[in-house]
């Protein structure tokens, strides 16, 4: 009896061993390169911002979605300039025909595009992939869209051309678009005196 | 086997990819680029050298009842180092291997040749079997990307993190993305496969012909 016990303990004693020293290893490595990835991951989320906000200096994420938000928004941030509230840019995942569009929109404080930027997608290579290019996105009819002026595909009746073939991941990167739209809406909006009110005058003559 | 075998046996005679066709699930997914290939595949070595290492330095004091569990804890310590070494470094090229890179814990070669050699032979021998595995894996990766990367995207050699923009070689309009597509890394492979198989087959019937003559 003695002896399986003694089997059986050493057993769990060897891999408990094992675990622990890789264990400690890991936390190791871990201290040295965890600093590293966090900047590196913060880095890139700033690079983003900027690009897609080009007025703005700084950024601060806001910490709860506004009430309302469209089920694709993750985050938003807003954007400054000199402290000056220089727009919103939001973070936003439409389902695309491979998979979630992870893409950033900025709108600036005017209430037009300021810029969009697709971070991450699975989309068909070298068709639904085209929605990454400037082709697309810096169309006419993408950026002139913004608050009152929602852009839409040639075949949802708006002005914006679809990539040829792909039209499910077109009328995606369109539907993040209208979504950060009505983010940054009910942001201008609340802002008594602030940019909003522009907004609202520029929605008087658009199209509704 | 001596040692200089025991190395070139997992290149050519045993190529994990080509001979073994073991680890599909990397090499279909990541031979798109030549970039992500030598990443991927110098990321296998080394956790294939350094595993083999530590399961020969331990064959007499793991349990043979737990010896599993023990290879996938030494094998998970590496890989998660060369994760997080690699997203701190060349988050680029991190990204695009992915879940691919945590993935190498399962992968066949690794503890195939745990169970299969490391746990039966000398530390030295080993090591070479790790290092010989790993750079015919390395090369198999390699090949199947030369071909892949031109074909599907038009270029070669695009390394991002480092800063090289890649050699255009097809422009626009004559690129075949299937190529970089998953049916283009079957085909690809299959066509390699029969290639080598066919010349395995050739050298091996040389070889027993020059015997016959010789005597």
């Amino acid at each position: 009896m003695a002896k399986i016990a003694n089997e059986q303990l050493r057993l769990v004693l060897v891999l408990t061993l094992i675990a622990a020293i890789s264990g400690g290893i890991l936390a190791i490595v871990n201290h040295f390169t965890e600093p590293r990835i966090k900047e590196l991951e913060r880095q890139a989320t700033n690079e983003a911002l900027a690009l897609c906000l080009p007025g703005a200096g700084d950024f601060q994420k806001e910490e709860s979605l506004p009430a309302g938000a469209g089920g694709d928004v993750s985050e938003v941030y807003h954007g400054f300039d000199n402290n000056e509230p220089a727009g919103v840019v939001v973070k936003v995942e439409p389902r695309g025909y491979g998979g979630k569009v992870t893409m950033m929109v900025g709108i600036a404080a005017q209430g037009k595009v300021a810029g969009i930027k697709v971070l991450s997608h699975s989309e068909t290579s070298g068709l639904g992939s085209k929605i990454t290019e400037d082709g697309f996105l810096q169309q006419e009819a993408i950026r002139e869209g913004g608050l009152g002026k929602p852009p839409a595909l040639k075949q949802d009746g708006g002005k914006v051309e679809a990539i040829t073939n792909a039209t499910i991941s077109s009328r995606a990167v369109i539907r993040g678009i209208n979504q950060a739209l009505a983010v940054a809406e009910s942001f201008f909006t609340s802002t008594p005196g602030g940019p909003g009110d522009e907004a609202e005058a520029e929605r008087g003559d658009g199209e509704e | 086997m001596k040692r200089w075998q025991v190395f070139t046996n997992g290149i050519f005679r045993e190529n994990p990819i080509f001979r073994l066709v073991l680890g599909m699930c990397p090499t279909l997914a990541i031979s798109t680029a030549v970039a992500n290939a030598l990443g991927m595949g110098l990321a296998a070595t080394f956790v294939l050298v350094c595993s083999n290492v530590i399961i020969s330095l331990l064959r007499n004091v793991i349990p043979d009842e737990v010896r599993i569990p023990c290879y996938i804890v030494v094998v998970a310590t590496f890989v998660t180092i060369v994760d997080k070494v690699m997203a701190a470094s060349a988050p680029g090229l991190h990204k695009v291997l992915g879940i691919f890179i945590p993935l190498i814990v399962v992968n066949c070669i690794i503890l195939g040749r745990a169970e299969a050699f490391a746990s039966k032979n000398s530390v030295g021998r080993s090591f070479m079997d790790g290092l010989g595995m790993g750079l015919g894996f390395t090369l198999g990766l390699l090949l199947l990307s030369a071909i892949r990367e031109p074909l599907g995207e038009g270029t070669f050699l695009v390394a991002k993190d480092f800063g090289f923009p890649g050699l255009g070689l097809i422009s626009e309009g004559n690129r075949a993305k299937i190529f970089v597509m998953a049916p283009g890394a079957f085909i690809t492979l299959g066509l390699l496969l029969a290639g080598i198989n066919k010349l395995a087959a050739k050298l091996t019937a040389a070889r027993a012909h020059t015997k016959k003559g010789g005597e």
